[in-house]
């Protein structure tokens, strides 16, 4: 039962691609149009210099994989950039033990690397360098229900943790406790920091199909929930760029509302653009450029596009320009130092996935086959 | 509430009607000249009589007796059904855990079950557990691979790659004894306690009537190693299984008729409740986790059995059967918006089939079976959207079978062609599209020579499983689109029996060698993230495989006797659905690829050992065949010694098992660990 939970209608989407086919032809003409005059525009947005982020070149990376639920199979690799060699189940070979279940999220702050653990409800915190496992934050509320994190972010010496219970905790990265607790809407899935301010978004998604549609905005220094954004249905991942502007994907109810893509002022806390032809699943950014992904459930198809932040537009309908092969993506994360775009695959979600990394022009530099199951997110390690 | 309630007022006036329909029939053959007396079953439950049904069959035939299964240190069919070869149990473990046989790799969902010939449909899930199902009061249990040779039966017997037959005692008086009894009183390891009874009584010469029930309870905490990690090494931990408890009841009356030496009849009536605790897997760090989800379950059925055989020639035979099934599953710690998950299931099941048997030649026979059943579903959820949108299924179907026979001396042959016609109508959303199949099906066995009883034999099926109302409909993951699952069955075998001497009464040996073929077969796959998956018709599966029995026994002295038996299962059970695919050639999920049982029985005058084992090699949790998905090789020893005493008319037998004498930890199902040594006491009095 419970591994339905977090649910979607896949019917109900094929009703809702016939509905968009039957209503729009007329549009499609136009566009048709539109897009035959447009094409004699050949001036195309160029891309920015790489900026030196003063981030260093990274030499290993460590790459997390979920598993599948239920199968306590999470697994963190790890890749030498330099000497190649890949080590798949490098946290069990430091710790003698597992990772857990559905580990979903993870991030370097100093010398410590936090892993969110969900269904095993753990923090699993570890020294960046040798993969030791340096302690287990249980997260669990009074009653030691399990209260499922999802992801980490951190700011100012403190690791902020979103869990499915609507609840985001504060941990102190030098004593790895949990200083406090707050409330925000239903099972959040997704956290960023921007102006000073904690903005985390409500899915409401364990409640399916009653689905919250609110990002909450947490002031840091109080740690309390100010205010709550209504934004479209089911909100999911959330960025921010170096302007405070803050980039929430919504992934609708899987009926009527269909995923889209927002933009919120983090001065004024207000919504402020629906981006509604970006059906974005997922997205990043990096260097105030967005690297936005879909994937089409019915289809199986998906496509990777580039967002400029500054300009608010998309500069790349298609950011794989070399023609590589992506069955389904999984995760994006960027290389801060150079660039350097690297997608998951999940490929059928019950096999092994792959990573592949791109340059910042799309082009594959080079690919890991089975990496784990169902790859979700990338960290770089400097020396 | 209130749509349990008016649920259960429907059945009690469907099975009034049940009954009302078929007894006029019964009581219409009343007054006819009795000459039988006594009742008797059909096979007589010696071992080596059914070793001879064994050998004989044209298709793969495995029986357990009531002798044997007493032998087998067994508490529920599903612990019995182990000892078949070619058979996977996929067992979560703890006598309230999902128990479901699968055969010859292809999957529950196509091992159909008869309850005393009549089969049990569970259309939301497809499958049976056979966990719930007692050994107290079973006869015999059997397991036919493709079908039975027996042609006249009702079209749903022919309508599965292979079927499981339980059958109860039927009542049987010896001399001039009117009442039959047993009492029994099992006590084991976690708490179990299932005191048990039996009641068999002479009403007149043509009816009796039975009576038995059980009710059976385990706190099931049984301790176990917890490894923490999937590879199955690193550190350990020790824990307790929770949240494993299982109480349950049964009850089950039927009234047997024999109206003349050719017309016979009973009406059986069963109710079976259950609460259970649903541990789910161990989750490594959270070991608390599933302690919060618990069902509730009732069974409820009566069917009934006519047959008259009018003349040498023509035999008929009618039955007829209601169903309801109810399921309550809770959940108390989901961090939904009410804090909790509520689920109610109910179906029903109403089914009527007639048969007719026409023995046309002196060798050949033909047989004419037709079943129509309707099936519905209703769900009820803590969330009134889901129940509103719930399809509310009902499945119409038409099944109809001829089917010829062929017996000599030396060659025994079948055909049959099953015709199933299938429409379903749903309130909400779509329904699937009606179907129509033909199964084809073709036995044979042949015994080349007079003296020898040695026989070669061959079968092939062709049949198809339904997708289920869960894959079709299920709220969160239903896909109306599906189409059925189909199954091809190749089969090649030989068969020897022989008893050389008066200490050695029977050396027996089974061989087959088998290749099936599964195209179209349903998947569960994720569709966004991992908590949300969708059914699919996504597999095609090649199987390759020997089954091997082997049954001795061994009479050194007129007091002390010895039984042997063994089964080996070989099977290449490979994923072959996209060639270059990361896991083309790949054994399917939880298959080894080597299976066995082994049973060893002494009887001496002063007590009986029994000692049995089950093996297995490695399976996989997974499609890829990767040390990761790997779960290790077991084996599972058990031991029980028994004695009886006569007491004047009655029968007292003690019984202690040790089970998993090796205290063997290991999992069926990953993350779903088997309970260690644990003991096991039963004491049985017969009158």
């Amino acid at each position: 039962m419970k591994m339905n939970f977090f649910s979607e209608n896949i019917k109900v989407l094929s009703f809702v691609n016939k509905v968009i086919i039957y209503n729009a032809f007329p549009i499609f003409i136009a566009l048709f149009c539109i897009s035959v005059l447009s094409s004699c525009d050949d001036m195309e947005d160029k891309l920015k210099p790489a900026i030196n982020t003063g981030a260093a070149e990274p030499t290993k990376l460590y790459i997390l994989s979920e598993g599948l639920f239920n199968l306590n199979n999470s697994t963190l690799a790890s890749y030498d950039l330099n000497s190649k060699t890949l080590i798949t189940d490098f946290f069990l070979t430091v710790n003698k033990r597992g990772l857990g279940d559905t580990a979903n999220d993870m991030g370097i702050y100093g010398s410590k690397m936090y892993v969110v653990v969900n269904v095993s409800s753990q923090i699993e915190v570890l020294n960046v360098k040798s993969g030791k496992s340096l302690a287990q934050i249980a997260m669990k509320n009074e009653k030691g229900i399990a209260r499922e994190p999802r992801y980490v972010e951190f700011h100012a010496g403190k690791a902020y943790v979103c869990s499915f219970d609507g609840t985001v905790a504060r941990i102190d990265t030098s004593t790895l406790k949990i200083e406090a607790f707050v409330q925000c809407g239903k099972n959040p899935d997704g956290i960023c920091v921007a102006n000073n301010k904690l903005y985390v978004t409500n899915s409401g998604g364990l409640s399916f199909p009653d689905y919250d549609n609110t990002v909450s905005v947490i002031d840091i220094n109080t740690f309390t929930e100010i205010q709550k954004i209504t934004v479209a249905t089911n909100p999911g991942r959330i960025h921010a760029d170096s302007e405070g502007d803050v980039y929430v994907v919504s992934r609708g109810n899987y009926g009527a509302n269909p995923y889209v893509f927002q933009r919120i002022n983090s001065n004024t806390d207000m919504l402020e653009d629906t981006f509604e032809d970006i059906q974005a699943l997922n997205f990043n950014i990096h260097n105030d450029t967005a690297y936005i992904y879909n994937y089409d459930f019915m289809n199986q198809t998906c496509w990777v596009k580039v967002f400029d932040c500054k300009t608010e537009k998309i500069i790349s309908e298609n950011f794989i320009t070399d023609g590589t092969e992506l069955s389904t993506p999984y995760g994006v994360d960027i290389n801060p130092a150079n660039g350097d775009v690297y997608l998951t695959d999940a490929k059928s979600y019950t096999v092994w996935g792959d990573i592949l990394c791109f340059d910042r022009h799309g082009k594959l530099k080079f690919k890991i086959n089975e990496i784990g199951l169902n790859p979700n997110k990338v960290v770089f390690v400097s020396p | 509430m209130y749509f349990s309630l008016y649920r259960v007022s429907v059945f009690r006036i469907c099975v009034a009607a049940l009954g009302i329909a078929l007894f006029p029939l019964a009581s219409m053959a009343e007054d006819k000249v009795d000459t039988t007396k006594v009742y008797q079953i059909r096979e007589v439950t010696v071992t080596e009589q059914y070793r001879n049904t064994e050998v004989r069959a044209s298709a793969p035939l495995q029986i357990l007796s009531s002798k044997q299964i007493e032998k087998l240190n067994a508490l529920q069919v599903s612990d019995a059904v182990k000892y078949f070869s070619g058979v996977t149990v996929k067992d979560y473990g703890g006598i309230g855990g999902l128990k479901t046989v699968s055969v010859r790799s292809l999957g529950a969902a196509h091992t159909a079950v008869s309850y005393d010939g009549i089969t049990l449909t569970d259309c939301q899930t497809g499958q049976i557990d056979v966990g719930r199902f007692s050994l107290d009061n079973v006869d015999m249990l059997s397991l036919n691979n493709g079908q039975s040779d027996n042609i006249f039966q009702p079209a749903r017997m022919f309508a599965s790659a292979s079927l499981l037959n339980i059958r109860t005692l039927s009542p049987k008086f010896i001399n001039n004894k009117t009442l039959n009894g047993k009492a029994s009183l099992k006590g084991g390891s976690f708490g179990l306690l299932n005191p048990s009874f039996l009641l068999q009584q002479k009403i007149s010469p043509k009816y009796a009537a039975s009576l038995s029930g059980e009710w059976l309870s385990a706190h099931g905490e049984y301790p176990y190693l917890l490894h923490h990690s999937y590879l199955g090494d690193g550190t350990t931990s020790n824990e307790t299984r929770k949240n494993s408890d299982v109480q349950n009841f049964r009850i089950e009356g039927s009234l047997h008729a024999n109206f003349s030496e050719n017309e016979s009849g009973y009406l059986k009536a069963y109710f079976y409740n259950s609460e259970r605790g649903l541990p789910g897997g161990t989750i490594l760090y959270n070991e608390g986790a599933f302690t919060s989800q618990r069902m509730w379950d009732n069974t409820f059925f009566v069917q009934s059995h006519y047959e008259n055989h009018f003349s040498k020639l023509l035999s008929l035979q009618l039955n007829a059967k209601y169903h309801h099934g109810y399921i309550h599953y809770t959940d108390t710690a989901v961090l939904n918006n009410v804090g909790y998950e509520e689920s109610y299931f109910t179906q029903n099941e109403y089914y009527a089939s007639a048969s007719l048997l026409y023995k046309a030649f002196r060798n050949i026979s033909f047989s004419f079976s037709t079943d129509g059943s309707v099936n519905n579903m209703f769900a009820l959820f803590e969330n009134k959207a889901l129940t509103e949108s719930f399809a509310q299924p009902v499945r119409y179907s038409l099944l109809t079978v001829l089917a010829a026979k062929y017996v000599s001396e030396n060659v025994l042959a079948t055909a049959s062609l099953l015709s199933t016609l299938v429409t379903e109508t749903v309130e909400n959303g779509t329904a699937a599209d009606n179907r129509k199949r033909l199964s084809p099906y073709a036995s044979i066995t042949y015994k080349p020579f007079d003296k020898t009883d040695l026989r070669f034999r061959a079968f092939y099926k062709n049949i198809f499983r339904l997708p289920t109302f869960n894959d079709l409909y299920y709220a969160r993951i239903g896909n109306a689109d599906l189409r059925p699952e189909i199954t091809d069955q190749f089969n090649l075998g030989i068969t020897y029996a022989v008893s050389p001497a008066k200490w050695l009464p029977l050396f027996s040996i089974t061989a087959d060698v088998y290749r099936n073929n599964v195209k179209d077969k349903i998947v569960a796959m994720p569709t966004k993230n991992l908590f949300k998956w969708s059914m699919l018709n996504l597999g095609k599966v090649e199987i390759t495989g020997i089954d091997l029995t082997a049954e001795t026994s061994v009479k050194a002295t007129q007091k002390l006797g010895f039984v042997l038996g063994g089964t080996y299962t070989y099977q290449r059970a490979l994923d072959v659905t996209s060639p270059g695919g990361s896991t083309y050639g790949h054994q399917i999920p939880y298959t080894p690829r080597i299976s066995g049982s082994g049973r060893f029985a002494v009887e001496t005058p002063w007590v009986d050992v029994a000692y049995s084992l089950l093996w297995s090699g490695k399976r996989y949790a997974l499609f890829q065949n990767f040390a990761e998905n790997r779960l290790p090789g077991y084996s599972d020893h058990s031991i029980s010694a028994s004695r009886s005493f006569k007491l004047k008319d009655k029968t007292l037998s003690v019984n202690a098992e040790v089970l998993n004498l090796l205290n063997e930890n290991y999992a069926i199902v990953k993350w779903f660990p088997m309970p260690g040594r644990s003991v096991r006491g039963t004491v049985n009095l017969k009158f």
